[in-house]
């Protein structure tokens, strides 16, 4: 028996991509449509259909209260988090507050939890990879922006888990496009991956460690920014333009507007080959005469480029402060990657360029890189043979609060897993009994800037003067990632503990029952998809047996036999229409046999009067 | 008071030869006077002037006569005219989908016969005109909604039933009646019109050039259902990504195929 196949899922912002090793070669598959991206949106129609990919990504706009995009900018987030609130403002689904201080998305009046939605997505990944390879995928390696904490990162696995993926482990983004790229074997480098995908921007800079650490030494970005941002400059021009030569605006018809988003993308990507191109509507709005207006416009790359300035000096900004953060030069950056669909814009390899001094490496497909950079690793982790390229590191360094507020470090950032790291702390007030020791996780110095983890009290302190007790605090991370703290009072023994495990904000009875709505609904998929297959097979069989039904008819009609087959082929072709009708699978597979017999049978009188 | 099949069937029956010869190719106009139009609920107590108003009483009727041969039409008339006269009820739960709508009917009223009714050789041809929003002219004198709202679909105008159906329902949402009137209407209009343009899984594209496309005669609602005609995508695609009314895309749907602007595989 071969290595099981794992794949690699780059879960995006905005478009998520599947790949995987075969016979050596990292590869992305592409969905049914032959895209190889898949729109990270859901959504759910009128009818109660739920929608997935392009298709939900076509009806964005015209059925924009029921149809999530961005759901990574929400999960394994608080509800009372800056960027939810952010969210809140800016989507048109309604977002509300879970009942474990989570966040949940309402769709036509159901709720969701958002690794839900995420797993509505993966679970489109892995058919995807399922038609490709012919055979069920049950693990995967996921990757996730760096600066996910560890609530976030366990909500992505709970997304897999809902999808009915094991994720065998999640990666981050930078480190996968830099496997990708071929880096990780035997080599130190420092290198900067500029990610500019459709939701978001990111910027890293890993230091690559020939032992297969891969260490984020800084990471920044703008969830906010993204390949939409400059969609919708062009789709302000293009209003704009229309308002100024018909006085009318686009922006008031939801049908008008999304045809206004889908045909300003592709302007965006046609102009990252071409140096104009049409922008062709007809029908884009009816006038107050009830006479349909079209519009066309020719946009240049220069217009482009002019549009979106600001935008792509955001990113250099934010290059900048994070080369500031790593206390590094330009000079020191080795290599610039470059990932996500917005750098085949022509003006951002220039300003890339420009900023780091050095030409990007380029040869890579950048919306392709992660997922490829995902599947590598899977397949590292199960194939003995391969080595062992990338260790599993602390995301973020953990510690407590201290006095004054400030967050006091015991286990660094990218600290390979299991490990246990110790300190000693003293009281802070004189004939303090009680200490609180505040969990954290994050990189800054102000305690309240960093995540809470989980808190505990250790009491029973001996009466005495400030600094004069010792309370040993202990850090633990075991192999499963999860994290254990205790606090011992040295001259007593007397010790507390706390064990702090990530979570998503859903229970594991929701998350249960969550895994066994996937499971249904991935059986009626299939159940719909035999069943077409099956309707053809039907239709093909109806259709040769009424083309050969004069010809028995006539043969029947001269004897005094068959007029109970000819009536019994009849009930036959009626009972399979009926069983087409209601989607009945069991009775159509039924009446294929049927039909199958009637077919044969047909074949043979009429064969045997010729 | 519901008549029994073959009730239906003798009287239409008779209705048809009248109509094979009534509709010509050109925008027809009933020849009888709206007032005979308000007829009583039942089908027993209709008269011959009556029937004739099978037709959808709005014009123009341009798109209808390039239907197809008349004996169809008037074939799937009578058929059309059972449905008509079933009492309306709730024939499915929306949510359920396209997919059980469209079988609906078989199940829960007519045994059987329903799938003639959705059988592409039998279906009622002469489908209604497009939903304005404006009630078409009236088989009663308005003053009594929910009668002319029965008057309506007896008749088998059931684009005007809907029309009356929704404007009930804009005063009083809760009306269970113009509630399961509205249903059923959009039920057998959506019946109507899939069956003219065949299964769900058919995959239309433009058959005219691109370049021509500008010059055709169609509003902002066309040009964007006709946007989502890639040649891939499967009528039920465009239907989920329309973003309308699944009846008011299959109108549309039907209405491009009749000029002939898109075409089926």
């Amino acid at each position: 028996m071969g290595i099981e196949k794992v794949i690699g899922i780059d879960l995006g912002t905005t478009n998520s991509c599947v790949a995987i090793v075969e016979n050596g070669t990292p590869t992305v598959i592409p969905n049914r449509g032959g895209y190889k991206t898949t729109p990270s949106m859901v959504a759910v129609t009128e009818a109660g259909k739920r929608l997935v990919g392009h298709i939900a990504k076509r009806q964005a706009i015209t059925n924009a209260e029921n149809t999530v995009s961005a759901a990574k900018r929400l999960i394994g987030r608080k509800w009372s988090s800056p960027q939810v609130k952010n969210t809140v403002a800016t989507s048109s689904y309604r977002i509300i507050e879970g009942p474990h201080h989570d966040t949940r998305i309402v769709l036509r009046d159901k709720e969701y939890g958002v690794p839900e939605i995420s797993a509505m997505v993966l679970q489109e990944m892995k058919v995807i990879a399922e038609d490709h390879l012919g055979h069920t995928v049950t693990k995967a390696v996921i990757t996730v922006p760096a600066y996910f904490n560890d609530n976030q990162r366990q909500a992505t696995k709970d997304a897999g888990e809902i999808a009915g993926l094991d994720v065998i482990r999640i990666i981050n983004e930078p480190t996968a496009a830099a496997l990708s790229y071929g880096y990780g074997r035997a080599m130190e480098k420092t290198i900067a991956v500029y990610d500019f995908g459709g939701g978001t921007f990111d910027i890293s800079i890993l230091e690559i460690a020939p032992n297969g650490v891969f260490k984020v030494i800084a990471t920044a970005g703008d969830t906010f920014l993204g390949g939409e941002d400059v969609d919708a400059r062009i789709v302000d021009w293009l209003v704009q333009g229309f308002k100024t030569e018909q006085n009318i605006d686009l922006r008031q018809d939801r049908m008008a507007l999304q045809r206004l988003k889908d045909a300003a993308e592709k302007a965006k990507c046609e102009l990252s080959a071409t140096k104009e191109t049409e922008v062709n509507l007809p029908f884009i709005i009816s006038s107050g005469r009830s006479e349909a207006l079209h519009l066309q416009r020719t946009l240049t790359r220069a217009t482009l480029e002019e549009l979106t300035l600001d935008l792509i000096e955001r990113t250099i900004d934010i290059c900048k402060s994070t080369l500031d953060d790593a206390r590094l030069g330009k000079s020191e950056i080795e290599e610039v990657l470059l990932v996500g669909g917005m750098t085949r814009m022509p003006k951002i390899q220039e300003a890339v360029e420009a900023f780091f001094e050095r030409a990007p490496s380029k040869g890579v497909h950048p919306d392709e890189v992660v997922a490829l950079g995902a599947a590598i690793q899977a397949s590292a982790l199960v194939d003995e043979k391969q080595d062992m390229i990338l260790l599993d590191v602390t995301p973020h360094a953990l510690g407590i609060m201290t006095f004054g507020s400030y967050f006091e470090e015991l286990i660094p950032q990218n600290t390979t897993v299991p490990t246990s790291r110790q300190k000693i702390f003293t009281t802070s007030r004189d004939n303090q009994t009680a200490v609180k020791i505040l969990v954290m996780q994050g990189e800054h110095e102000k305690a309240e800037d960093n995540e809470v983890l989980g808190e505990f009290i250790l009491t029973g302190l001996r009466r005495a003067a400030k600094g004069q007790v010792e309370i040993e605090v202990t850090f633990e991370i075991n192999a499963d990632g999860i994290v254990s703290v205790r606090a011992k009072d040295l001259e007593t023994g007397l010790e507390q503990s706390i064990q702090v495990t990530a979570t998503s904000g859903l229970t594991r009875d929701e998350i249960k029952a969550m895994v066994e709505n996937a499971k249904d609904d991935l059986v009626d998929r299939r159940v719909s998809e035999e069943f077409e297959g099956l309707k053809q097979e039907a239709l093909k069989l109806s259709g040769e047996i009424e083309r050969l039904f004069p010809q028995v008819e006539q043969i029947v009609a001269a004897s005094d036999f068959g007029r109970d087959a000819i009536d019994k082929a009849r009930a036959i072709l009626a009972k399979a229409k009926q069983a087409i009708d209601r989607k009945d699978v069991p009775m159509l597979k039924e009446q294929i046999e049927g039909l199958s017999r009637t077919h044969r049978m047909f074949k043979g009188v009429v064969a045997k009067t010729h | 008071m519901v008549p029994d099949d073959d009730e239906f069937d003798d009287d239409w029956g008779a209705e048809s030869q009248t109509e094979t010869k009534r509709i010509p190719n050109v925008p027809q106009i009933p020849q009888v006077p709206i007032s005979s139009r308000v007829t009583p609920p039942t089908f027993r107590t209709q008269s011959p002037g009556d029937l004739e108003l099978g037709l959808p009483i709005t014009t123009p009727r341009s798109r209808q006569v390039t239907l197809t041969d008349e004996a169809s039409i008037e074939d799937a008339r009578k058929r059309s005219t059972r449905l008509s006269d079933l009492p309306p009820k709730l024939l499915s739960d929306t949510s359920l989908g396209r997919a059980q709508l469209l079988s609906l009917a078989d199940e829960s009223t007519v045994d059987g016969d329903a799938l003639d009714l959705i059988d592409q050789q039998s279906i009622p041809t002469a489908l209604p005109p497009p939903m304005t929003g404006a009630p078409p002219s009236s088989p009663g004198d308005g003053s009594d909604p929910e009668r002319d709202m029965r008057d309506r679909f007896s008749l088998g105008d059931y684009s005007g039933a809907l029309v009356v159906a929704e404007s009930i329902l804009e005063d009083h949402p809760e009306n269970a009646e113009a509630l399961r009137y509205a249903e059923s209407c959009r039920n057998v209009l959506a019946q109507m019109y899939t069956a003219r343009i065949g299964p769900l899984e058919r995959v239309p594209f433009i058959a005219v050039p691109r370049e021509q496309l500008k010059w055709l005669s169609i509003d902002h609602r066309a040009g964007f259902v006709l946007s989502h005609v890639d040649g891939i995508s499967s009528i039920e695609q465009i239907l989920d990504v329309s973003g309308m009314p699944v009846l008011d895309a299959l109108r549309i749907l039907y209405e491009l195929a009749q000029q002939r602007v898109i075409n089926f595989r």
